[in-house]
């Protein structure tokens, strides 16, 4: 993808999390402050602007315009009783694991839409779940602020093979296997994100930096990166290192709760959906919010985006039932899929790029390609 | 997307046409490049059979599992920190399940007991730091209480010994204590203080075993979810504690749309306290902050809650019952604490009838009119007046369905 800086991010203040003082004195040295702070903002916005050369979408103009994608559903994975939460893709391409509301997990081959598994969690509420990197497993939790692995097999009843591996101090909301079946990354209500150790259930490292809730994680594609990227109700995306857990950039151009995040596939991008209705994309390189994408007929949150395997196309899940269909360079929606009855949770594309599956609180699971 | 899906090089799944290397539907356990190939028409249309089976026999256990799981009455139990959302729940296990039996579970919650006692004491002890009341007189009896404690240096250690027995009875019956106990509302302090420090002769027994009401009268903040499922007058109840989840709500509130009931449970005592746990509440949420200010009480906070919660539109559809809480302490510190600095427009009397039904109001009034809302005062430690009022309150909600179905 092209290198060129869009407009400068908007400024928006970090959540007010101090308490005034109640003396007078106090309170004015405050205000002193915030206003310096707000001066220095302004002033870096400045210098980054005079960084800038041309939008995106100038430099798209060279570009041929998408042509008629074909896109359409092709399979829907009905079973679920309770609104789907999550679901996530097997590397293997045809594996699909789903997780709703009460409490069910379910493991689908995605082409012939058998269940091959179905796992009841012991506490209901199960908000995400992944797949490992070799399929054998998954992992899952929810609102009992831990993560399970569960390693799959045909035997009866593997729940009881399942393992505790993660403890927060509130809802895991999302979580991931960071590119090998014995690390997990997640994230949490509690601000924080923390890679644990699958075998011995230890914490390896924990990332503080949010102001409030996580609601998103996403590991670069590309085997060479030591990043992973965050979002959450504080508005901010936070890129981490992994190997010293901190925060090495800090993304900010959301005006509400940030529900979803995902890399370009190259890694050196990613886009945000949020409640906001708007998607954006940030470029790690440029340092800044490169490319909005909305329009004023969008009014519902943004809960699921992923890239096209070439990163051309953005899919987005709506609140108002939808999945749009965007052109990332030129900044302009393509189309639009029908058929959710309810609101899409999660979306995500198969890791060859030829199906795009969305998980929705209408209780099904549908894949477009 | 275009998909060269004939190219016979191709090992890309065409979910446009069914079509798979070799044709093959087989499911797979491996990752890429070592996909179980079926090489003859007959071993695949057996694997395709196994598999169908397969999925058929778990649409058979998903089918069962549905009727189960629409089957309970969902009451979800919120509200305000340090209210007594979980000793509510903790009665509902008592009255309508088994209690708490197991010599395990009662040696468990003896050492949180046992924890408790040592929290009320340096409670205690900070409190008359904040409310200035020197405890030189009996210096010789904290002394003595921390000599015993001190070997004790992690939870699990902590134990009401004999030998506490004295020193504590002392500490508790002095008059510095029993002066800064009265202004407890001026510091953090456990409100099962006084049940379990005149309830010692009974703890600090070496063969000791908590009863049903020493458990509810202890105190574990709640961190995750817990929920019982118990059968009322026919009915199938599943209740939910969600008390420990101290994030944002309206990303999990969704989660409970199919609750019937939300129990919202608030401490009457909050008029008086401004409680470090409603202080995390509001640096977390910006909006409580700018809307109740920094030093608000804590049933300030809890009203923006409850609030909150009314107006969320995954509970649109669920009965509101309100449980105030407390009854008993409320009643002990109106004597000491007027209403008025929490509430400044109250102007009433400052006596029992008139304070519950003025704070009542306001909570209802904080709620749509188009909300079905039942207040009920309880004392959640007494297991017969949350039976009672728990009875109350099902007359309450089986009413309200009976009306939104017509049949009244």
């Amino acid at each position: 993808m092209s290198t060129i800086a869009g407009e400068s991010s908007s400024s928006s203040k970090m959540p007010e999390n101090s308490q005034p003082t109640t003396t007078e004195k106090g309170s004015e040295y405050l205000e002193q402050l915030a206003n310096e702070a707000e001066e220095l903002r302004k002033k870096l916005d400045q210098e980054r602007h005079k960084l800038n050369d041309i939008p995106i979408q100038q430099a798209a103009e060279r570009l041929d315009v998408m042509g008629a994608l074909g896109v359409k559903q092709r399979r829907i994975l009905k079973g679920h009783v309770g609104k789907v939460l999550c679901m996530d893709w097997s590397l293997d391409k045809r594996h699909i694991v789903s997780s709703s509301q009460d409490g069910k997990v379910i493991v689908w081959d995605g082409f012939t839409t058998n269940k091959e598994h179905a796992l009841t969690m012991p506490t209901t509420w199960v908000m995400a779940c992944a797949f490992s990197p070799s399929s054998q497993m998954i992992a899952c939790g929810g609102l009992d602020n831990k993560c399970s692995v569960v390693p799959l097999s045909f035997e009866d009843d593997i729940i009881q093979k399942k393992r505790q591996v993660a403890t927060h101090t509130s809802y895991m909301s999302c979580c991931t296997f960071l590119r090998s079946d014995n690390l997990i990354l997640t994230g949490s209500g509690d601000s924080t994100c923390a890679i644990w150790d699958v075998e011995s259930g230890q914490l390896i490292q924990n990332f503080h930096g949010h102001t409030g809730d996580v609601f998103a994680i996403d590991v670069p594609k590309c085997d060479t990166g030591n990043t992973f990227i965050s979002a959450g109700a504080d508005k901010h995306s936070l890129v981490w290192d992994i190997r010293s857990g901190q925060c090495v950039q800090s993304f900010e151009g959301h005006e509400a709760d940030i529900n979803t995040v995902r890399f370009h596939p190259n890694g050196d991008a990613f886009a945000t959906g949020s409640d906001d209705a708007t998607c954006r994309l940030f470029d790690l390189r440029a340092d800044r919010q490169v490319c909005v994408y909305e329009k004023e007929s969008i009014l519902f949150p943004v809960n699921g985006v992923d890239f096209s395997l070439s990163g051309r196309i953005l899919f987005a899940g709506y609140g108002d039932y939808r999945v749009g269909v965007w052109d990332s360079l030129k900044c302009a929606r393509h189309s639009v899929l029908y058929g959710h009855e309810n609101r899409i949770s999660c979306l995500r594309t198969s890791p060859d790029g030829t199906a795009v599956c969305s998980a929705s609180w209408d209780c099904t699971i549908r894949i477009w390609a | 997307m275009a998909f060269s899906c004939f190219d016979k090089f191709s090992y890309t799944y065409c979910y446009q046409c069914m079509h798979g290397p070799d044709g093959c539907m087989v499911p797979s356990r491996n990752g890429e490049g070592t996909e179980l190939y079926a090489h003859s028409e007959e071993l695949e249309a057996k694997l395709r059979e196994l598999a169908r089976r397969g999925h058929m026999e778990i649409e058979k256990e998903l089918a069962l599992e549905k009727k189960t799981y629409g089957s309970h009455i969902k009451i979800l139990i919120l509200g305000g920190p340090l209210s007594g959302k979980s000793t509510i729940f903790k009665q509902m296990q008592i009255i309508h399940v088994d209690g708490f039996k197991t010599d395990q579970e009662l040696i468990q919650y003896r050492g949180l007991i046992d924890n408790n006692i040592r929290d009320i004491y340096l409670q205690l002890i900070a409190g008359s730091r904040v409310v200035g009341i020197p405890l030189d007189p009996i210096e010789h009896i904290t002394y003595e209480i921390d000599e015993i404690y001190a070997p004790m240096s992690d939870a699990f250690s902590v134990r009401t010994i004999s030998e506490l027995l004295e020193p504590l009875t002392e500490f508790w019956n002095s008059k510095q204590i029993q002066e800064i106990y009265k202004r407890r509302c001026e510091f953090e302090l456990l409100d099962s203080t006084k049940y379990y420090l005149e309830n010692l002769t009974r703890i600090a027994d070496p063969t000791y075993l908590p009863n049903q009401e020493d458990i509810v009268h202890s105190r574990k903040a709640t961190m995750s979810i817990n929920s019982i499922v118990f059968e009322y007058t026919g009915v199938s109840l599943l209740m939910i504690d969600v008390g420990g989840q101290r994030s944002e709500r309206k990303k999990w509130l969704h989660l409970f749309d199919d609750a019937k009931v939300v129990l919202f449970v608030i401490d009457l005592t909050g008029y008086a306290k401004r409680s470090e746990e409603s202080r995390m509440e509001l640096s977390r949420f910006p909006k409580f902050f700018r809307d109740v200010g920094s030093n608000a009480y804590d049933m300030k906070v809890a009203l923006k809650i409850f609030n909150e919660v009314a107006a969320a539109s995954a509970l649109a559809n669920a009965v509101f019952l309100l449980f105030f809480n407390k009854v008993d302490l409320f009643k002990e510190i109106l004597s000491q604490v007027n209403l008025q600095p929490c509430f400044s427009k109250f102007d009433g009397e400052n006596t029992y009838e008139e304070t519950s039904k003025y704070i009542c109001e306001k909570f209802i009034r904080a709620a749509s009119s188009k909300k079905s809302v039942f207040p009920h005062f309880t004392t959640a430690t007494n297991t017969e007046n949350v039976k009672l009022v728990f009875r109350a309150c099902m007359e309450s909600v089986f009413k309200a369905n009976a009306k939104a179905t017509g049949l009244s």
